[in-house]
């Protein structure tokens, strides 16, 4: 439960970071991945996960007011699951064929993208509210109080992490109840797959990559949707 | 420069507060704010000088500090009797737009994904070559090199903007933007061709290398021919390997 919570405040701030404070690019699923790997105490893991959602969304990027979906909350859902219920535990199905032992870190994946996508409507919903500062402050200005301007970041920025800690803290209770089942029953020859899914998957981000900087159709990306 | 250096530390929360309808104003004034206190020492200066920055502004959160540096300037001088408002109000918006093309151009289209593809090859090479080197140099290393030259081109942004006796337009040709735009994808090319490499060699114990060229490929043609999102080509790809493992293989119970 300690570990749920740091992680929680830790993916936090990483994922305030991409929209809200700083732009330093802490995250990165690159950096992000690791270090919550570190912290829950499998550094391997994260790093794997981290470059595999690197890969994948290398092209997606925040253009112009368009919002991109949030690779940090992927990341660390994905980490946490992924060290914290690892592949083979005991009490499998007998009989199912033990795979490569990359097996988890794709299934976790593949069922965390969703949430970043999820995660991009409640930035969305939280950019539309943010408006309510901006009435509030016209009023302050007419009154003379500008030191409201510093109350109206810090507390922005406040709910951008608050926000972020929730919703962590929901998914990765409810999926730590669900998805561990599921991964129990699924068969051998799909968990096999998914063990080759982890040498494939690079190749989407190389590809996109590739048409990116190689075609320079840079209007195209802007006007893609991102779903 | 001490008034610089606050601007620079609080242009770090400049999308904070960004919403739809000012979009990043409030961070452009909470970057500004103490600079302004300093110049408009009467209040009723201050508060004409917050209700004129109150309408709408938006641009790259790193071009930002150009603006920033370019309007205390102009603040300033108007202050003391140069300029007019309207040269201040034009500046400000006729800016934003060409700073946020060029910025998305530079730093989120090329040289993130660069440096993702660096983190990327680094930690390829420490799983091939160097079992022994510490994991975390990677996550530390990423943030070193993406932030370290980020960091120098911000500050000198605001300090060539603020400093600039004449027009920014000549500052910012100083950047060379078109060397950069043609130049780093030719490196991405020669980045991602090193991975591509690296992968075969890695995967070559385990047989994959077919497959990660063969996705390649498929990737680059469902890009280009069908417009698909990475997302969407994840979950396609996905469903075909599980699906052709099933048909060759059986379910494997």
């Amino acid at each position: 439960m300690a570990a749920l919570l740091i992680v929680s405040i830790l993916g936090a701030v990483f994922s305030a970071d991409s929209t809200a404070i700083g732009q330093i690019m802490i995250s990165r699923p690159i950096f992000c991945g690791p270090v919550i790997g570190l912290i829950i105490g499998d550094i391997e893991t994260g790093l794997k996960i981290g470059m595999l959602m690197e890969l994948i969304w290398i092209t997606v990027v925040p253009m112009g007011v368009s919002l991109p979906p949030d690779s940090s909350v992927v990341t660390t859902i994905a980490t946490y699951l992924a060290v914290i219920f690892p592949g083979n535990i005991p009490g499998n199905i007998p009989g199912n064929i033990p795979a490569g032992g990359q097996e988890h870190i794709v299934f976790y994946l593949l069922m965390a993208i969703p949430m970043g996508i999820l995660f991009k409507k409640l930035d969305i919903l939280h950019r539309k509210y943010n408006s309510y500062f901006v009435y509030k402050m016209e009023q302050k200005i007419n009154e003379g109080k500008f030191g409201y301007i510093n109350k109206a970041i810090y507390s922005s920025a406040l709910f951008f992490i608050l926000k972020g800690f929730i919703f962590l803290m929901v998914i990765i209770l409810t999926a730590s109840l669900v998805l561990p089942g599921i991964y129990r029953v699924i068969p051998g020859n799909i968990k096999d797959s998914m063990n080759l899914l982890f040498y494939i998957l690079p190749a989407v981000g190389l590809g996109t990559a590739m048409t990116t900087f190689f075609f320079k159709k840079s209007r195209r990306l802007r006007n893609e949707k991102i779903k | 420069m001490k008034k610089l250096n606050k601007i620079f530390l609080r242009s770090f929360m400049l999308q904070a507060v960004w919403n739809y309808e000012t979009m990043q104003t409030m961070g452009f004034l909470y970057a500004l704010y103490p600079s302004f206190k300093k110049i408009y020492t009467d209040k009723n200066d201050l508060k004409d000088t917050f209700r004129r920055h109150m309408d709408y502004f938006n641009t790259h959160p790193y071009m930002a500090l150009f603006v920033m540096g370019d309007i205390l300037r102009l603040e300033e001088e108007y202050a003391q009797g140069g300029k007019t408002l309207d040269e201040i109000s034009l500046i400000k918006k006729q800016l934003g737009g060409p700073l946020a093309a060029l910025g998305d151009k530079i730093f989120w289209s090329t040289w993130r994904p660069l440096m993702g593809l660096v983190g990327v090859i680094g930690t390829m090479f420490i799983y091939k070559c160097c079992r022994n080197i510490p994991l975390w140099i990677i996550p530390a290393g990423f943030l070193i090199i993406y932030n370290a030259p980020v960091i120098y081109f911000k500050y000198r942004a605001l300090k060539s903007s603020y400093c600039a006796r004449t027009d920014i337009v000549i500052t910012l040709k100083k950047i060379n933007s078109n060397i950069l735009i043609k130049y780093l994808p030719v490196f991405g090319l020669t980045l991602i061709s090193i991975i591509l490499i690296m992968a075969l060699f890695i995967y070559e114990s385990q047989g994959y290398g077919w497959y990660l060229l063969g996705g390649t490929v498929f990737t680059v043609i469902a890009r280009s021919a069908f417009k698909l999102s990475a997302t969407r080509l994840v979950y396609l790809i996905t469903l075909i390997v599980i699906a052709g493992n099933l048909i060759f293989k059986g379910i494997g119970y």
